[in-house]
């Protein structure tokens, strides 16, 4: 019954659309050839897109050098005026394969040809070694080309990137040096490796290249002279901070890439942590002037000559130094008593916080990694006393050099760089009042052009030179030993600060046949060293400095 | 009727589409070349910069120096820098320092 109504009902479907059904018909076939045709289309692509595929691939060993030059690549550093501190260049290696040596005797004979300087006994048994070696490195084109022409299958020829410096040993303690793997391991080179290896723009420095050649230039004469274990300089912008010269001596050569151990080689402006003796008196002034606790003609009378704190005796280093000083005239002559009545005055926590302030006690911050920290003071009254004319207290000369340029700049606060920034802020910020400047840069002038002052030998005409001296023992393993660090910071011109010079000698010794050129006009001469303290050894140095670099840096900047 | 006018419309947009899109290929290319020249061109310049800096290294110019006349050159004395400067058509020389 019920298969006869189905077939009833199909009946009445087929009989009145039978034109319908042969359509369907007709779509269900043009439904199979259409997915035939994208199936095909499809086929077509990926048949395409899988030979291109193929086609990278086997491409890919052919760029293989290339992709091993990219991984070698680093941006160049260049200084303030654009001149290549350092340079990625491609060269030109030669090497030896023994193993493909037909005839050893026609080979070496080439090789005789081709490098007659070569040590050949050395050469002939690197080849009985059967293993790969290098007989020439960073050979020119010209060269290389040659080379190539010999034809011998046993000597290769590649190409590779190399770091070159071509100051050699000039910004050795800035730059630093990288490893086999192209990674910085010190200096900028470490501290800016992932800018170097990423970005193709160049670094730019702030550093001057002829002013650097000149200080160390002067540096190494100061060697000569008096015969220092080391030494160094630093030349900074007072207001914004920029390094225009960053020397440590000894350097050595970046292109060697030799392995540094000995400590001789420290960056002494930024590593070295020293006592620095008087030239923390300018602080303790300057300090004393900010809390209001002194005037610079304040008079301290009855000074004695000696003074003992918890049993150790504190003395003036000059015996002849009156015992009535006004403040001015106790930096002047650089007396102890009286920077230790000044930091008296002031108290611990004012004068500890103002060397927080600016910046010589507290761990800096700065582009290079190799920095040294000041080590911790456990503070007390006889601290204070000995703080006070710069003894027990330690410092980098970078940080001291900052500090100074606070003092002197109107009391704004810099951060020494050595990165050039296109643009500076306008917004400066004051960290101490701005009459400490006004009152402290002519007695700094004074210790310079007055006769009772330390600096004489640094009055340079024309520049207008202030600054101060230090004379410390220098502390070997905990240790005052007889050997001396002897530093002066001068700044320039002190009527309208611009720079700030620091030069540091490291274990100075006198020279009796020296002679030395008063600079007061007199044209009076003086043969040999009379004391080995700053005033006769920095001071002597700064002046040269400033003579050599002074028309570049008036008539340049 | 109006399937030509589609299909016209159709084939004349693929059309234009082929022109834009080759004309801007056009462009790549030459703006790819003209990056690969100068590329080449910065090489070339940095290089000619390098021996230009080697040229002008102090340390040459002071081995120069030595070999030259030494004596003809020696450290300018910033008290003998003048100032020349031209103010309403009048020439006006001023030490170095008194101007600053």
């Amino acid at each position: 019954m019920m298969n006869k109504a189905i077939d009833e009902r199909l009946v009445i479907v087929d009989s009145d659309n039978e034109f319908s059904f042969k359509k369907n018909k007709s779509n269900l076939n043009i439904s199979f050839n259409r997915s035939a045709f994208i199936f095909f289309c499809f086929l077509i692509i990926v048949l395409l897109f899988s030979i291109k595929v193929f086609y990278f691939a086997s491409i890919s060993d052919k760029n293989k050098s290339v992709t091993i030059l990219n991984n070698d690549f680093r941006a160049d550093i260049i200084d303030r005026n654009g001149e290549f501190l350092a340079k990625s260049v491609i060269t030109n290696n030669i090497g030896i394969d023994p193993k493909l040596i037909n005839n050893k005797k026609k080979f070496l004979l080439k090789l005789k040809i081709f490098f007659p300087d070569k040590n050949f006994s050395d050469i002939e048994k690197k080849i009985s070694k059967k293993k790969f070696f290098y007989i020439e490195k960073k050979v020119s084109p010209e060269r290389f080309e040659k080379v190539k022409l010999l034809g011998e299958k046993a000597i290769r020829t590649e190409k590779k990137i190399t770091r070159i410096y071509p100051q050699s040993n000039l910004f050795s303690h800035v730059l630093g040096q990288i490893d086999d793997d192209n990674n910085g391991i010190s200096g900028l080179e470490k501290s800016f490796n992932n800018q170097l290896k990423s970005t193709k723009d160049k670094l730019q420095l702030t550093l001057d290249t002829n002013i650097q050649f000149l200080i160390r230039e002067e540096l190494i004469k100061s060697q000569k002279i008096f015969k220092t274990y080391g030494s160094a300089a630093i030349l900074m912008d007072i207001n914004n901070g920029e390094i225009i010269s960053l020397v440590s001596l000894p350097d050595f050569d970046l292109n060697k890439r030799e392995e540094i151990k000995d400590l001789k080689f420290i960056n002494r402006i930024t590593k070295g942590v020293y006592e620095l003796g008087s030239v923390f008196k300018t602080f303790t002034l300057a300090a004393g002037l900010q809390e209001k606790a002194i005037e610079t003609d304040t008079e301290f009378k009855n000074l004695p000559k000696s003074i003992s704190c918890a049993g150790n005796p504190i003395r003036e280093y000059d015996l002849n130094i009156p015992p009535d000083l006004t403040v001015e005239e106790i930096l002047i002559r650089s007396g102890n008593i009286g920077s230790v009545r000044i930091a008296q005055k002031i108290g611990e926590e004012k004068f500890r916080n103002f060397l927080k302030q600016v910046g010589i006690i507290n761990p800096i911050k700065f582009d290079i990694q190799e920095v040294g920290q000041p080590l911790n003071i456990n503070w007390g009254k006889c601290k204070l006393a000995t703080a006070a004319f710069g003894h027990g207290i330690t410092t980098t000369p970078l940080q001291l050099a900052k500090g100074y340029s606070i003092i002197s700049n109107g009391g704004y606060y810099v951060k020494p760089t050595l990165i050039k920034k296109k643009f500076y802020q306008n917004d400066r910020i004051r960290v101490i009042n701005k009459n400490i400047s006004e009152q402290i840069n002519p007695i700094l002038r004074k210790i310079v052009s007055t006769k009772i002052g330390t600096a004489n030998l640094a009055n340079i005409e024309g520049y207008d030179v202030g600054g101060k001296t230090g004379t410390a023992q220098k502390s070997i393993n905990g240790a005052y030993s007889n050997e001396k660090i002897n530093t002066f910071v001068s700044i320039f011109p002190i009527s309208n600060p611009r720079y700030t010079l620091l030069v540091l000698l490291d274990e100075p010794k006198i020279n009796s046949e020296y002679v030395y050129e008063y600079k007061d006009g007199t044209n009076f001469k003086l043969k040999g060293t009379p004391r080995n303290t700053a005033g006769w050894t920095s001071v002597e140095i700064t002046g040269k400095i400033i003579e050599k670099i002074g028309p570049i840096l008036a008539t340049k900047y | 009727m109006k399937k030509i006018y589609l299909a016209i419309s159709i084939i004349f947009l693929i059309l234009l589409t082929n022109l834009i899109k080759n004309s801007s290929k056009n462009l790549e290319t030459e703006i790819f070349d003209s990056f690969e020249n100068l590329s080449v061109l910065t090489k070339e310049l940095d290089y000619i910069t390098l021996e230009n800096n080697y040229l002008n290294s102090p340390t040459r110019l002071l081995e120069l120096k030595k070999s030259l006349n030494e004596e003809a050159y020696f450290p300018i004395m910033i008290t003998e820098l003048k100032i020349l400067k031209i103010e309403k058509n009048q020439i006006l020389i001023n030490n170095f320092n008194n101007d600053e």
